[in-house]
C-alpha cells in the first residue's frame, strides 16, 4: 500500500451529488465547474498522487522531476504490461488476440495523461464538427458523423479554457483555424532553434510554420512560473507547474473550494444500475489496501478515458448499450513522423517539446488535391536515456552484432539528440464499427478482471494522407537542410497517445450512446466527459477539445440547454 | 513486459523500449539512505559476480583512454541497486522531484540564483499495483503472490534478480579466467553466449546506468553525461530565463535554445556514424539528401 496520502479535498465530505470517476482533462474541469456551483463532487482516481499540496491553499508541488529513469524507463505513471495489461488483434479474423500488453495506454495518476503531455492546444477547425454531411458515406467501412455540437457553440467553452489552464499562442496564425473571440491570454514562448530552421525550409515552399498553442505558461500566471524550456516536457510532469495541466488548475481549484474529495488509487470497476439499467445507484471500487468499496451519488460522470470508459461498462453488465455501439468507432490519429538529420547540432532537446507546427497539410474534405490529412508538428529530439534506446533498436534491427563502440560513437555524436528533427502529422482517423474496445474473454488484469481488447486497422482514408502528404514532408526536410530523411515505419499497435470515441455522442440513440448533453441514451444519471464523446478525430491535437467539451458537459448538469451560462 | 511508452516524441516512432525485467522481499522500514541503498546492493552479488558484471557492461560502452566505459560510470553500482530495490523502504524505484540541486533556482532577472536541495535523494512510496509489478518484474511471477497472471496466454516473468545471479554465476564458472581479465574480443564473446534475455537486459540497463540521474548509482557527478555531451536534468533553470522586470525572455548564452551553439561541434558526425545513418534510410526507404 501507498504512502502517499490517498485521499486529497475535503475528506470530512460523507454525501455527494456527483461521482466523477477519473481526474484527468475529462474529469478535472466537471469537478471544477460542479463546485463552483455548490455541488459535492468525489473525484474517483486509480492511479496515484504525485504532487504535494494539490489541496492545499498555502502552495503546489509537484514531485514530478527531469529524470528520465523515473518517467521514461521505469514509467512512474504508466499502466504495467503484465498486472494491468491490454490485448490487440488487427481484426476479428486475426483470432482472439495478437499481442498481449501496452496498447496506447494514457498515464494513470492524479490528473491523468494531462499531467505528462506537454499540451499543445490547438481548437478543432469549424468543418471538423461536420464531417458526416460533408463526407457521409463516400467511403466503404468508415462512419463519420456530425457532432451534436458546432464549433460556434464550443466557440465560448474554448475560450474559458485558454484563460483557465493559460494557453500561450497567436490568434490568426493558423490559417485553417476557426474565429476566436478573445486573444490567447498569453503571446507565444521561445522559437526551438529546430523551428527555425524548418521554418527556413518551409518558407521556401510556401508553408506557412505559426507558434503551436499550448498550455504552457509563457509568462507568471495566475501564481505559477513561466516555462523555462528545461527540455523534459512531452512525457514529463512538470517540475515547476508552468505547464497548466488540469490538475494543477481546474483539479486544484475543485479540491481548494471544499466541496470536492480526491479518493486515488482507487480504481472503479463496476457501475451498480437499478433493474432495468436506467439509473445508477452507485459504483464499486477497489481502494488503495485492495479491498472493494461503495460509493454512492445522484449522478455519476465517466472520465477514465475512452478505453477504460468502455471497458467498465462492459464490466458492468453491458450498460448502456442498447444500440451495440459501446466501445467502437475507437479513433487513435495515424501519426505520420518524417524523420530528419541534421549534420550540424540544433539541441532540439531543449524546449517544450514542440514550440511550432504547420496545418497546411490538414487538408479539405472532399478536395483530392488536398486529402484530410492534420497539424504537422515540428518536435525535436529526447534526452540521453531515450536517446540510447533508439540506437540500441537501431543497431538491433539492422541485424548486427551489439557493437559496443559505434554505441559510444553514436551517443557521442548524437544523431538522435543533438542532430533530429521530427515532423509529426497527425490523422483525421476514419471511424470504423470494426475499431472497437470490447472485453478479452480470457486475458485478465491483476485483480481478475476482464482487460479490455482493442481491434484497430487503419482505414485507407488515413492511410491514402499519410501516402499522400509524406513526401511532401520529406520535401521539407530537404528544403532544410537535412542530410538524412525517412518516415518511421507504421506501428502495428498506436502509440499515439490520442484515443478518440467508444462512447458516441449524437442525438439519435439507435446510433449513439451518448445525447448531445453528454448523457447516456435511456440511463438518467449517468454522462461522459471525456475523448470517448467525439464522433470523428479531427486533424489537430485533441485535449483542448476534449477539456471544452467536458466544461460544456458539466454546464449541461447545472443548467440543462443553457450550458454556457456556468462561464460566467 | 515493456514499460508503456510516456512520451509522444517521435522519437517513439522508430524505437520501442524494452522493459527492464523484474522481485520480491521483506523491505527494512526505516532504511532508506542513500549509504543504506549502497550497502544493501553490496550484499546481491559476490565480488566475482560484480567484477564480472562490470566487465560485462563494459561490452556495451567500453572503456577507452579518456573516455570511461560503462563500469568506470558506475553500471554495477547502478544494477545492483534496481535489484535490491525492495530491500529498502521505501523501494528505491522512482527518485523523488522536482529538482536535483544540480541547477540553480532562476532568480527572476534572467539568471540563475540559490541551488535547491536535491529531491532526487529521496524515492517515491509505491502504490498497490505499481508494487506489484515491480516485484514480479524483480523476483519473477512464480516468486511473488498473485503474481501468476493468464498462464497460458502469456509467459511467465523471469525476475531480473535470478536473472543477472543465475546468468553472472554460470558464466563466472565456465570462464577460463577472471572475467574482468579477458580482452575486449574475449569479453564480447562472453557476452554473446549469455542467456539473450540477460543480453538484452544488459542493453536497457546499462544506458539507464550510464545516462540517468546520478541518485540511481550510476552516472557518477554526470560523468556520463559529460561524456556525450548531455546537460542532464536542466530544471529549476532550464534554457529560457524570464526576466520578470521587462517582461522577457532572456536565453543562456552557454546552452541558448532558440539560437546556434556558441561552441564549436564536440564530435562530428564520422564515416562509422554515417553508415549507420545510410543503413537506416536504406531500411525504411529513405533519402540521404545532397
Amino acid at each position: 500500500m501507498s504512502g502517499n496520502r490517498t485521499v486529497l479535498g475535503n475528506a470530512s465530505l460523507a454525501a455527494f451529488d456527483v461521482i466523477v470517476i477519473g481526474s484527468g482533462a475529462g474529469g478535472a474541469p466537471v469537478a471544477d465547474v460542479l463546485t463552483r456551483f455548490g455541488k459535492k463532487v468525489l473525484v474517483l482516481e486509480a492511479g496515484a498522487n504525485h504532487f504535494d499540496g494539490l489541496d492545499d491553499p498555502r502552495g503546489l508541488v509537484t514531485r514530478f522531476s527531469n529524470d528520465e529513469v523515473k518517467q521514461y524507463s521505469r514509467g512512474l505513471i504508466s499502466p504495467d504490461g503484465y498486472v494491468e495489461p491490454r490485448t490487440f488483434r488487427p481484426s476479428e479474423g486475426a483470432g482472439d488476440r495478437t499481442y498481449v500488453g501496452d496498447v496506447n495506454s494514457l498515464a494513470k495518476t492524479v490528473g491523468g495523461a494531462g499531467v505528462h503531455a506537454d499540451l499543445k492546444m490547438p481548437r478543432f477547425a469549424p468543418k471538423d464538427f461536420q464531417l458526416g454531411t460533408l463526407l457521409g458515406d463516400t467511403f466503404a467501412g468508415a462512419s463519420f458523423a456530425d457532432w451534436p455540437v458546432d464549433y460556434d457553440m464550443l466557440e465560448p467553452f474554448y475560450a474559458y479554457v485558454e484563460q483557465t489552464l493559460g494557453i500561450q499562442g497567436q490568434r490568426g496564425s493558423d490559417p485553417y483555424a476557426g474565429p476566436m473571440k478573445a486573444d490567447y491570454p498569453m503571446p507565444p514562448g521561445n522559437k526551438m532553434y529546430v523551428a527555425s530552421r524548418i521554418e527556413d525550409g518551409a518558407k521556401k515552399l510556401g508553408i506557412n510554420v505559426f507558434p503551436y498553442p499550448s498550455a504552457v505558461n509563457s509568462r507568471p500566471y495566475q501564481g505559477r512560473p513561466a516555462c523555462v524550456d528545461c527540455g523534459f516536457c512531452s512525457g514529463y510532469g512538470c517540475p515547476s507547474n508552468a505547464k497548466g495541466s488540469p490538475a494543477v488548475t481546474m483539479l486544484r481549484r475543485a479540491l481548494l473550494s471544499q466541496l470536492c474529495q480526491l479518493q486515488c488509487e482507487t480504481r472503479a470497476v463496476k457501475l451498480l444500475a437499478n433493474g432495468a439499467g436506467t439509473r445508477i445507484d452507485g459504483v464499486e471500487c477497489i481502494g488503495p489496501d485492495g479491498k472493494r468499496v461503495t460509493f454512492r451519488a445522484d449522478q455519476y460522470v465517466l472520465a477514465a478515458s475512452p478505453i477504460e470508459d468502455a471497458r467498465l461498462l462492459l464490466l458492468s453488465g453491458n450498460l448502456g448499450n442498447a444500440s451495440d455501439m459501446v466501445g467502437r468507432c475507437l479513433t487513435f490519429h495515424l501519426q505520420t513522423v518524417a524523420v530528419g538529420i541534421f549534420e550540424d547540432r540544433l539541441h532540439s532537446h531543449r524546449g517544450k517539446a514542440v514550440s511550432h507546427g504547420f496545418s497546411d497539410f490538414r487538408g479539405a474534405p472532399m478536395d483530392p488535391t488536398k486529402p484530410l490529412g492534420g497539424i504537422v508538428e515540428i518536435s525535436g529530439g529526447p534526452g540521453a536515456v531515450e536517446e540510447a534506446t533508439f540506437y540500441a533498436r537501431i543497431l538491433t534491427t539492422l541485424g548486427q552484432a551489439f557493437d559496443g563502440v559505434r554505441f559510444k560513437r553514436l551517443m557521442q555524436q548524437s544523431p538522435g539528440r543533438e542532430r533530429i528533427v521530427a515532423l509529426v502529422m497527425q490523422a483525421e482517423d476514419a471511424p470504423q464499427m470494426t475499431n472497437r474496445v470490447d472485453l478479452d474473454p480470457a486475458v485478465k488484469d491483476l485483480d481478475g478482471l476482464p482487460v479490455p481488447r482493442i481491434t484497430y486497422s487503419s482505414h485507407k482514408f488515413e492511410l491514402g494522407a499519410r501516402d499522400f502528404y509524406a513526401p511532401k514532408l520529406m520535401n521539407l526536410l530537404q528544403s532544410s537542410g537535412a542530410r538524412y530523411g525517412f518516415v518511421a515505419p507504421i506501428d502495428e499497435i498506436s502509440a499515439s497517445a490520442h484515443v478518440m470515441g467508444t462512447l458516441r455522442s449524437g442525438a439519435d440513440a439507435k446510433t449513439s450512446v451518448t445525447n448531445p448533453a453528454g448523457r447516456f441514451h435511456g440511463i438518467e444519471n449517468l454522462y461522459a466527459s471525456d475523448g470517448s464523446l467525439f464522433p470523428t478525430s479531427s486533424g489537430y491535437n485533441p485535449t483542448h477539445t476534449l477539456v471544452s467539451l467536458a466544461t460544456r458537459v458539466a454546464g449541461e448538469m447545472v443548467f440543462p440547454g443553457s450550458p454556457e451560462r456556468v462561464l460566467a | 513486459m515493456k514499460p508503456s511508452k510516456v512520451s509522444r516524441r517521435a522519437v517513439l516512432k522508430v524505437l520501442v523500449a524494452t522493459a527492464p525485467g523484474t522481485m520480491a522481499s521483506m523491505a527494512l522500514p526505516g532504511c532508506s539512505s542513500d549509504d543504506d541503498r549502497a550497502q544493501a546492493a553490496r550484499d546481491f552479488f559476490t565480488d566475482a559476480e560484480r567484477r564480472a558484471l562490470g566487465a560485462l557492461a563494459n561490452v556495451v560502452v567500453p572503456s577507452e583512454p579518456g573516455a570511461p566505459g560503462a563500469a568506470e560510470l558506475g553500471a554495477t553500482a547502478y544494477i545492483e541497486r534496481l535489484l535490491t530495490a525492495f530491500d529498502v523502504d521505501p523501494p528505491a524505484l522512482f527518485a523523488d522531484g522536482p529538482f536535483s540541486g544540480r541547477q540553480p533556482l532562476p532568480d527572476g532577472k534572467g539568471g540563475g540564483g540559490a541551488l535547491p536541495p536535491n529531491d532526487f535523494l529521496r524515492f517515491r512510496p509505491l502504490d498497490r499495483v505499481t508494487d506489484k509489478a515491480w516485484r514480479i518484474r524483480l523476483y519473477g511471477s512464480k516468486a511473488v503472490e498473485g503474481g501468476t497472471l493468464n498462464e497460458g496466454v502469456v509467459a511467465p516473468v523471469v525476475g531480473l534478480r535470478n536473472l543477472f545471479k543465475d546468468g553472472l554465476r554460470a558464466a563466472v564458472a565456465e570462464a577460463k579466467a577472471p572475467i574482468e581479465t579477458l580482452s575486449p574480443e574475449q569479453l564480447r564473446d562472453v557476452f554473446a553466449g549469455l542467456d539473450s534475455e540477460l543480453r538484452k537486459a544488459f542493453v536497457d540497463l546499462v544506458p539507464q546506468a550510464v545516462w540517468g540521474a546520478p541518485e540511481y548509482g550510476g552516472n557518477p557527478g554526470g560523468a556520463g553525461w559529460k561524456l556525450v555531451h548531455f546537460e542532464g536534468d536542466s530544471q529549476p533553470l532550464g534554457y529560457s530565463l524570464f526576466d520578470e522586470g521587462a517582461g522577457v525572455y532572456r536565453e543562456r548564452p552557454d546552452f541558448p535554445m532558440s539560437t546556434k551553439d556558441p561552441a564549436p561541434d564536440p564530435a562530428p558526425l564520422d564515416d562509422g556514424t554515417r553508415a549507420v545513418m545510410a543503413q537506416v534510410v536504406a531500411f525504411t526507404d529513405g533519402k540521404v539528401f545532397p
